[in-house]
């Protein structure tokens, strides 16, 4: 038996290195995957499959053509693995032991048999003339005596133009016109011609718009009216666009045969078969000539779309040029609807038991006021628990005017357990009653540390720039060590680190570790750790930069985070102001009016769409279009609050932002809201007229209104001068928390109606009807007791002018003959 | 000898006596009648200038009550050497202020500001005022250079520029602003006469610098403001003749 018995040993051992000797992995990559030459952020994801059958993958490089790519050492690893070495065309993953340190030696996290796991390769890909699909040179597994590799080696596409979309502004009304704009940056060596996208125009993701206009390549403002015959165009800016060509203005095409700096001259006016017209001044210059891009350089596509019906949409499209295209892109998502609420919640991750902020936005796209704008919010199904710290504040919106929006905001505690995720649900509702569209938030997820960054973008090239990093230690153990990735494009200048810590310049990274125990970042503690650049990143276009924080604590394994931090850099720059320089009141009608101002270079941006938010009241638009001066102005109304409050209102254009800080005081005293019902709305030059309104208390003590209060609008809008004031017809009082409707009628304070004349030189128009505190001219609602509690109150609806207005009189009131 | 009476002398006398009678009312008559023509003429070319001056004031007029009014109200380029049908006119573009007092004491000051620029065709420089007044009580007009803080004392603050204190009534009082452009000054009418009697006073002057479409009028003076109105001075020109009218102007009925 003892020969048998050592045969059959034999033929296990040899079965055994037989089948060893067969272990083989794969290696696969998703359909599609592409990378943009120069991206310093691409990444390839990979997937490593361990086809068995015995043998584990605890070690794998691989390798790439270094005259095509290089790869990141700011390539984040699989948990539980670790970049063992990083050269331009090697890469090797190995795994993290207790102890640390990165190694082959067996853990739980190595790839066992028939199991697989996702490298994310950071790569920076090479510029080349064109587009061409790529590979790994080669892949090894060394470990455990080595595997083959079985199956094909997979391929990915590296692209030559980069894009970005975004769709403006993020909520209109059906019959509005959506701006999609397609920022494009040739990254290849080689100049590219015949730019557009694919398709053409972009698709968008719902039947909900149509396309109107576009392709255009350049846009500008008219810096003055237009008539119909005129042979010069005076524009703010003709930088970007063609030395002769066609541009679009409205519905007419304009041929002209040359430029200055602010003016296109010798123009065919009415060309390409469309009607010459005049157009009124700041009106969209649009440039049809398709340009090139030499190597480097970022151009602009805008389309336009008509909204047509309520819902969601978002539009995609890839850059093209000849033998040369970009990744998918695809922009914001758009709400279409006269009502409409969006949702954001921040920080998107959290530790057990943080607090985090929602918000909802609520915008009036409608062409009638919205009285008593309140929230709905729910919480969705994520896993986590979120329960109410504060809000919705405000409680409501007293009214929102055509096309304004208001902010309402909430403070959450999030509990639960790693990974699991929080988000919210909620609509809107005013009076009527009309209940606005299901707004969805973002999802959060609970994680062990959380980061975050100030400031999130930068300007290109500003000098001095300190960024801080905000760690929070959601674990169970103390952080000892955290160490922030530098793009090679940047170079550390000094640091900052936390007392008790050190830190210093380093290039690739900065580490910072506590210099003792006790030093250490505890569980449940923040750290911050700033660094300051020499210069920010020189750019062309909207970059943003990766600054990975690797966070190691003391036990708990030991294994290092990665977090993920990313800093915006921006070849424009904006400013926010405000005025009156403040505080206002928190009344529900005091204002400011916040001026974005952007520049790129120092020189003004005209034509361009600014997104503005805030964190309390409402905005009278989320977005504006920059004037000739680079300005582009919208304004905030207060929210109601008996106590003092703020608001923080961030202005941002693509990359660029600026944010502003506003007051407001709290109002104590009666307050007299509009409450809807403005009759008549439609008026004529040379009528009399008497105006009904609902007005609602909303304070806790009542109010008498004496004939001295007066409804008021102006025609200062169309260049006028003309006012109309109508005083109230007799006393009325209104009790706290009730609704009354009243009369403005009368020609003087005195009362007694009769109907007040709108003046035949008013100039015809729509007027919205804001207060003014300080007229004259007198607009508005000026209501008063006689006493202390006057209030300058705003009227939500507007009112049309038209007949024989615009008329100016004017008499003669001395004649003589100088001798 | 018988005397023969001859008449044939007497006749070429009387003849000669008629011809020089009837030269002499012919020359006299030709010397009326071309008197006459000469009259006729020149009356024409006038009332043609005057029709120029006036042509000026209805373009001008014309003009500032353009929509948007907020733009062309505020107009004050005026024009130079215009020319219509033959003739020309220049029109200066001014404020137009009533201060309407009565005397207090034996004087009363109005302070009012002047922006003096080179901008357009005409540039205002032309002060002018005119008083008047119910009072059987004389009363006189001067034009001093400042704002005069002691109306008792004007010289004290002030240097006086030009006055009109006659027996008639109203006093009219013009000066033509020389200083360099840009300039805004403060000038001061000063009104005197006898204690208790109202005037009303006009003041033309290139405009001051609040001067818009509002009540807002009335620098250095203080509310309650007055209405910005306007004044043109209007100088039509017709072969050799001249004619000059000035109006004052409200937009409001």
């Amino acid at each position: 038996m003892k020969p048998l018995r050592y045969i059959l040993f034999c033929i296990f051992v040899l079965a055994s290195q037989a089948s060893a000797l067969a272990d083989t992995f794969s290696i696969t990559v998703p359909a599609g995957v592409e990378v943009v030459m120069d991206d310093p952020q691409a990444s390839i994801p990979v997937t490593v499959r361990n086809n068995g059958p015995s043998r584990d993958i605890r070690s794998i490089t691989f390798n790439i053509d270094t005259a095509k790519y290089a790869f990141s050492t700011s390539t984040v690893p699989p948990s539980g693995w670790c970049v063992n070495s990083v050269s331009d065309g090697s890469i090797n993953f190995q795994l993290v032991q207790n102890g640390g340190s990165c190694t082959s030696g067996s853990t739980s996290s190595q790839i066992e048999p028939f199991e697989s796991l996702v490298f994310n390769i950071g790569v920076v890909a090479i510029a080349e003339i064109s587009d061409s699909s790529d590979g790994f040179s080669t892949v090894t597994v060394t470990s455990q005596n080595g595997f083959t590799m079985s199956g094909a080696a997979p391929s990915w596409t590296k692209r030559s133009l980069e894009a970005s979309m975004t769709a403006s502004p993020v909520s209109v009304g059906t019959g509005d016109t959506i701006t999609v704009s397609m920022q494009l940056t040739n990254r290849s060596t080689s100049t590219k011609t015949a730019l557009s996208s694919s398709p053409d125009p972009p698709s968008s993701s719902s039947p909900l718009v149509s396309a109107i206009g576009g392709p255009f390549y350049s846009s500008t403002l008219l810096s003055n009216t237009l008539n119909a015959t005129s042979t010069t165009i005076n524009a703010a800016s003709t930088s970007g666009f063609a030395s002769s060509g066609t541009l679009t203005i409205g519905t007419e095409e304009v041929c002209y045969s040359s430029t200055t700096a602010t003016s296109f001259t010798g123009a065919t006016r009415g060309c390409n078969g469309t009607v010459a017209a005049s157009h009124p001044s700041s009106s969209a210059v649009y440039g049809m000539d398709a340009f090139s891009l030499a190597p480097g350089q970022t151009g602009t596509v805008i389309w336009t779309y008509s909204a047509d019906s309520t819902g969601t949409v978002y539009f995609s499209a890839r850059a093209s040029a000849a033998g040369a295209a970009s990744p998918v892109s695809s922009s914001n998502s758009v709400i279409i609807g006269d009502f409409t609420a969006s949702l954001l919640l921040f920080p998107s991750s959290v530790i057990d038991g943080q607090n985090i902020t929602v918000e909802m936005t609520v915008t009036n796209n409608g062409n009638t006021a919205l009285v008593n704008v309140a929230p709905i919010l729910s919480r969705c199904v994520g896993g986590a628990t979120e329960t109410l710290v504060t809000g919705p504040s405000p409680a409501f919106i007293p009214s929102l005017s055509k096309g304004s929006s208001g902010v309402f905001s909430w403070t959450y505690r999030v509990t639960g357990q790693v990974g699991q995720q929080y988000c919210f649900n909620g609509s809107a509702t005013a009076n009527g009653p009309v209940l606005s569209n299901s707004a969805a938030s973002n999802i959060g997820r609970i994680s062990v540390y959380s980061v975050s960054t100030a400031p999130s973008a930068v300007i290109s090239g500003e000098a001095n720039v300190t960024i801080s990093w905000n760690v929070y230690n959601g674990g169970g153990c103390d952080i000892r060590e955290v160490e922030i990735g530098i793009p090679s494009e940047w170079s550390c200048a000094s640091v900052s680190p936390p007392a008790g810590w050190i830190g210093a310049c380093a290039a690739g990274s900065v580490s910072f570790t506590a210099e003792r125990r006790r030093d250490e970042l505890p569980p449940d503690g923040t750290g911050t750790y700033a660094i300051t650049f020499s210069a920010a990143e020189t750019v062309t276009a909207d970059k943003i930069a990766a600054f990975p924080v690797s966070v190691t604590p003391r036990g708990c394994g030991g294994e290092t985070v990665t977090l993920g931090s990313y800093i915006t850099v921006s070849p424009n720059s904006a400013a926010l102001s405000h005025t009156p320089a403040g505080p206002v009141y928190a009344d529900g009608s005091s204002y400011y009016d916040m001026t974005a101002t952007l520049t790129s270079g120092g020189a003004p941006l005209a034509g361009k769409t600014v997104t503005f938010s805030t964190t309390n009241g409402s905005l009278s638009s989320s977005s504006a279009m920059t004037d000739v001066s680079g300005q582009s102005v919208v304004r905030l109304v207060s929210p109601v609050s008996t106590v003092n409050v703020s608001s923080t209102v961030t202005a941002e254009y693509l990359g660029a932002q600026a944010s502003d800080v506003v007051g407001f005081l709290g109002w104590d005293r009666p307050n007299i809201q509009y409450w809807g019902g403005l009759s008549p709305a439609s008026l004529s030059c040379g009528s009399s007229y008497s105006f009904t309104m609902q007005l609602r208390n909303i304070a806790a003590s009542s109010m008498t209104l004496g004939t001295g209060s007066y409804f008021a609008f102006n025609d200062t809008a169309s260049g006028g001068s003309s006012v109309f004031q109508a005083f109230l017809d007799s006393p009325i009082t209104i009790p706290a928390g009730a609704t009354r409707a009243v009369t403005f009628g009368s020609p003087a304070a005195s009362g007694g109606g009769g109907g007040v004349v709108l003046e035949q030189s008013f100039m015809a128009g729509t007027y919205s009807i804001d207060a003014n505190p300080t007229p004259p001219p007198s607009s508005g609602l000026f209501l008063t007791d006689g006493g202390m509690n006057g209030q300058y109150r705003t009227v939500a609806d507007g009112i049309s002018a038209g007949g024989v207005c615009g008329t100016v009189r004017v008499r003669i009131i001395d004649w003589q003959e100088m001798r | 000898m018988k005397l023969r009476h001859n008449h044939n002398g007497a006749s070429v006398i009387s003849v000669v006596l008629i011809l020089a009678v009837m030269t002499t009312l012919g020359a006299v008559f030709a010397s009326l009648f071309s008197t006459g023509v000469e009259e006729a003429t020149g009356e024409a070319v006038s009332t043609r200038a005057l029709y120029q001056a006036e042509a000026g004031v209805e373009t001008a007029t014309g003009r500032l009550k353009k929509n948007p009014v907020s733009i062309n109200w505020g107009w004050q380029e005026g024009y130079k050497d215009k020319v219509l049908s033959g003739g020309s006119f220049d029109v200066e573009v001014l404020e137009y202020e009533a201060r309407d007092s009565v005397l207090a004491a034996p004087y009363s000051c109005e302070p009012f500001e002047n922006v003096i620029t080179s901008a357009g065709a005409n540039p205002a420089r032309t002060i002018y005022a005119v008083a008047a007044w119910a009072s059987t009580m004389d009363m006189a007009i001067e034009l001093y250079d400042n704002n005069v803080t002691d109306c008792a004392d004007p010289s004290a603050s002030a240097n006086l520029l030009a006055s009109s204190n006659t027996s008639a009534k109203p006093e009219r009082l013009r000066y033509w602003v020389s200083a360099a452009a840009p300039a805004t000054l403060t000038y001061t009418i000063r009104v005197t006469g006898t204690p208790g009697d109202g005037y009303t006073l006009r003041i033309a002057h290139p405009q001051e610098a609040a001067f818009g479409t509002g009540r807002t009028c009335g620098a250095p003076a203080g509310p309650p403001y007055d209405e910005c109105m306007r004044a043109l001075i209007s100088l039509g020109r017709y072969a050799n003749a001249r004619r000059e009218v000035f109006t004052g102007l409200t937009r409001n009925p």
